[in-house]
């Protein structure tokens, strides 16, 4: 009876073998690496904006407090996004001819909203409140990090479930004293650690799903 | 099953999840084709009043007696925690122009800002607390107007505007015996 394999078959079916888990572990280990980039969570990416606001400028260099602007942060779900009068309480005056600012007088003299690019979009089954976080004692920067050092807003979180639950299981570590919600950088004194808040970790699946 | 049923099943499933992840449902702000000005948030059809928010007090939203004379006297009596809550949203929202002590040197007046004069003016001193919250809801000159502050907020900041005009134009008498006795010591 004729052979019915060749000898090169034997090499053939080892590649096979190796190649397959191998390959498949590798576009596995790809893949998981992709869904976490920042290329595809959007993690220090900002948006091209109508107007290229700076919180840098106005929250590193002026020293405005979070609730000048977003002012409804502690009562809502919603941060508050400011109207298009809150950028001329100052606009009207200062840089009031700048081209930079075009798109912000036109919305103020055509009475158009500014269409700024949301830059921190959660899927709509998730509910977050912003107004229970904070008091909480989750400071802004836990999430929204150094915005006082950004030119261009930009996350700094994945903003995934996985990244919502690691705190929800132990949120301690990241609390603060209401005081120092809304301060920039900071860090608990080592000396005089601030006493660990009593918060209920919740983590049922609708506390945040409905 | 053909190909291309199973090319339609892939489809769908696709199609589930970004039905959840972006659902029949405005977010707040978010544009709305739905609407002539493309807007969720919609605003008040003209002459509309929500329930229980009619304004009736005058002392309390317009800062005014019965008469038409600016008031006094607070709508409410202003306790301790008034005052830190005050201060709080003083820092917030006035330190920009007024400075932490109201001088009228704050951040944006150093960029160029038109200065505002300071609490301490013999002028303002002697203001009833009807025109400061007059000119926090209505603005006056170049200051642009605060009604979208909670409205008993903008009476707090009336209340600690006022301390940041007595903490700094105080007669020695009205001061205790402890600090009086400070102030003989610093005396030259």
């Amino acid at each position: 009876m004729a052979q019915l394999f060749r000898p090169s078959a034997d090499r053939r079916i080892r590649l096979v073998l190796w190649g397959l888990p191998l390959g498949l572990g590798l576009a596995g280990g790809l893949g998981y690496a992709l869904s976490r980039a920042g290329w595809t969570t959007g993690v220090g990416r900002s948006p091209a904006q109508p107007v290229p606001f700076s919180h840098d400028h106005h929250v590193g260099g002026l020293g405005l407090d979070c609730r000048y602007c977003h002012e409804s942060v502690e009562i809502a779900a919603f941060a508050g996004l400011p109207a298009t009068e809150t950028c001329m309480h100052c606009h009207a005056h200062l840089f009031a001819d700048a081209p930079l600012l075009a798109a912000v007088r036109d919305s103020w003299s055509g009475e158009r909203p500014i269409r700024w690019r949301r830059v921190h979009d959660l899927p709509d089954f998730v509910f977050f409140d912003h107004s229970i976080h904070l008091h909480a004692g989750v400071g802004c920067e836990t999430c929204h990090g150094r915005v006082d050092r950004m030119p261009r807003i930009h996350p700094v979180a994945d903003l995934s479930m996985l990244w919502c639950i690691d705190c929800h299981r132990d949120p301690a570590p990241h609390l603060r004293p209401p005081a120092d919600v809304f301060v920039m950088g900071w860090r608990p004194d080592p000396a005089d650690p601030p006493a660990p808040g009593h918060v209920e970790a919740h983590v049922s699946c609708s506390e945040c799903h409905r | 099953m053909s190909r291309a049923s199973a090319a339609l099943l892939l489809l769908a499933a696709l199609g589930c999840r970004q039905q959840m992840r972006e659902q029949a449902r405005l977010d707040p702000y978010e544009e709305a084709p739905f609407f002539a000005d493309d807007m969720e948030a919609r605003r008040l059809p003209d002459g509309v009043v929500p329930r229980g928010q009619a304004r009736l007090d005058r002392h309390l939203w317009q800062g005014r007696a019965a008469d038409g004379s600016l008031v006094t006297v607070y709508p409410f009596a202003i306790t301790r925690a008034d005052l830190v809550r005050g201060e709080q949203r003083y820092a917030i929202h006035c330190t920009p122009c007024h400075g932490r002590l109201g001088e009228g040197d704050g951040l944006a007046v150093r960029r160029g800002y038109p200065a505002p004069i300071a609490f301490t003016a013999a002028r303002l001193r002697d203001a009833p607390v009807g025109h400061i919250f007059e000119v926090i809801s209505q603005g006056r000159a170049t200051m642009p107007d605060y009604d979208h502050l909670e409205i008993h907020d903008r009476w707090r900041i009336v209340a600690w505007v006022q301390v940041l005009q007595l903490s700094q134009h105080a007669p020695a008498a009205v001061l205790g015996a402890d600090d009086r006795t400070h102030l003989v010591e610093a005396l030259p």
